[in-house]
């Protein structure tokens, strides 16, 4: 088994949004509360759960986008964050200072960036398109380059929300096959999805929130069926 | 992630934002330079039109607008700086000073351009250099105090109190009108003359218009004490985006 030492840990995390219900009056709303589990190295965890039980919230808590308001949680120095595609472009810039933007605020320094951008212009398949304004760029275009650039970013632990079926047939199957290669390295990976085929088919451990609380958490095949039981 | 990393995407960011401000229009850069032309040229009609004497209304007008423009962009940029970027902040986990800082260190290229153009103007209408020029880098660093000061700290309050930023563009028009960028508060009457001097743009307005036209060195006390504030400021402000770094996205996700 590769599950020995630890990546993360969430020891009863709870987080709670403040609703306003009038000119000085809210509440506290704990979209996440007594949240334990771990993560190990080198494994892929899935999270399910139904619209609005937590999951988005989970996310931002896990790649640090905010704080728990209650409990702890422990990284150990590892960087987790989310696969995010396009963060921070601006249209009017060229797809090459798109990238090196996009690639700054997924934690890449500027030369890091530089240093890989055959790579990414050539996955993104953009040819001599990497230095026309984003603007000029098709849909499928902006996602390819997206998503060249955060494959670049490379955590020690990877957030996945659905974004594996990005771009056209070709590209979703070299991404697909990237991802693939990526799960099945040595990489930490917490992929949250609604496709549970996906899950069953990628992750060796599966926890299952429901209105802000663990669920059940196992092997996928346990917890699954009691999913589509329940 | 180390903080000069962050600090070299706030310098990336804010180089990105003007060149794709550049790149927005068909005249580009250029409209940094048009921009307070026209402005001007709105003003100038209005006073040649109300009374006759006018060269010496132009580079009055000049200063004070390009020495009012820095403040008022940077404060009303600087201030929606984070709630603007609530897209982003819902990605990727990013210090919040990175977005005010790039926005202030924007808008400070920006000034720097058009304040080297003023200069120049004033060189072409016949203003000649003197020792008391040597006031203005302290007058340039005293500003950036406080512009940087008041969008710092109206960026780190806006995301909690959002009615600041409905509020914000009525502030500045009145604070135009206070801060003595188309009237001599000099000649003001005396009575309300303190009063106006309370506000610290009205000081650096006129700092930069004596020195600059007239050629006399500004008053050194009100200067520090701007400064001062304006650190303090500062300090406040940067206190308020580090201890809530993690509280803005779910302040403005929703």
């Amino acid at each position: 088994m590769k599950q020995s030492k630890l990546a993360l840990t969430l020891d009863r995390v709870g987080v709670a949004y403040r609703i306003r219900e009038g000119l000085f009056r809210s509440r506290l709303f704990w979209a996440l509360q007594d949240v334990s589990f771990d993560v190990f190295y080198g494994e892929t965890l899935g999270v399910i759960g139904r619209n609005g039980a937590g999951k988005s919230t989970l996310l931002r808590l896990l790649s640090g986008i905010i704080a728990p308001d209650k409990g702890k949680i422990s990284t150990f120095d590892n960087r987790a964050s989310l696969l995010t595609l396009q963060a921070g472009f601006i249209p009017h810039l060229t797809g090459r200072e798109n990238a090196i933007l996009s690639g700054m605020m997924l934690g890449m320094s500027r030369e890091q960036i530089m240093e890989k951008m055959s790579e990414i212009a050539e996955f993104a398949e953009l040819g001599d398109f990497i230095d026309q304004p984003a603007w000029t760029y098709s849909t499928g275009m902006r996602v390819r380059l997206g998503f060249a650039v955060a494959v670049q970013a490379d955590p020690d632990i990877i957030l996945i929300d659905e974004v594996l079926g990005v771009g056209d047939r070709v590209f979703r199957r070299k991404t697909a096959q990237l991802m693939q290669e990526k799960i099945q390295s040595d990489k930490t990976i917490v992929l949250v999805s609604h496709s549970l085929e996906m899950v069953r088919q990628l992750c060796d451990r599966v926890v299952w929130i429901e209105r802000g609380k663990v669920r059940m958490e196992g092997d996928p095949k346990t917890v699954l069926s009691a999913y589509t039981r329940a | 992630m180390t903080n000069r990393h962050y600090w070299s995407l706030v310098w990336f960011k804010a180089v990105a934002d003007l060149r794709a401000e550049a790149a927005r229009s068909y005249l580009g850069a250029l409209w940094w330079i048009l921009e307070p032309v026209l402005y001007l040229a709105a003003f100038y009609i209005v006073f040649k039109s109300m009374r006759q004497s006018a060269d010496d209304v132009v580079s009055f007008l000049l200063c004070g607008l390009v020495v009012w423009k820095w403040f008022a962009s940077t404060v009303m940029q600087g201030g929606n700086s984070i709630i603007r970027s609530a897209a982003l902040m819902r990605q990727v986990y990013i210090p919040k000073y990175v977005f005010p800082l790039s926005t202030i260190l924007a808008n400070a290229f920006k000034f720097l351009f058009v304040f080297t153009l003023l200069i120049l103007f004033l060189l072409l209408m016949g203003y000649s250099p003197s020792a008391i020029w040597c006031w203005l880098p302290a007058l340039l660093i005293v500003q950036f105090l406080l512009v940087s000061a008041v969008a710092l700290l109206l960026s780190a309050l806006i995301p909690f109190i959002p009615d600041i930023s409905d509020l914000l563009g009525n502030v500045i028009l009145l604070l135009f009108f206070l801060s003595g960028v188309i009237f001599d508060i000099s000649k003001a009457p005396e009575a309300i003359q303190a009063y106006l001097y309370l506000n610290p743009m009205a000081i650096l307005v006129e700092d930069f218009r004596i020195v600059l036209v007239q050629g006399i060195a500004p008053e050194p006390v009100p200067l520090v004490a701007i400064a001062l504030g304006s650190v303090f400021t500062l300090g406040v402000g940067s206190w308020l985006l580090l201890r809530y770094d993690r509280i803005y996205p779910k302040r403005i996700l929703r």
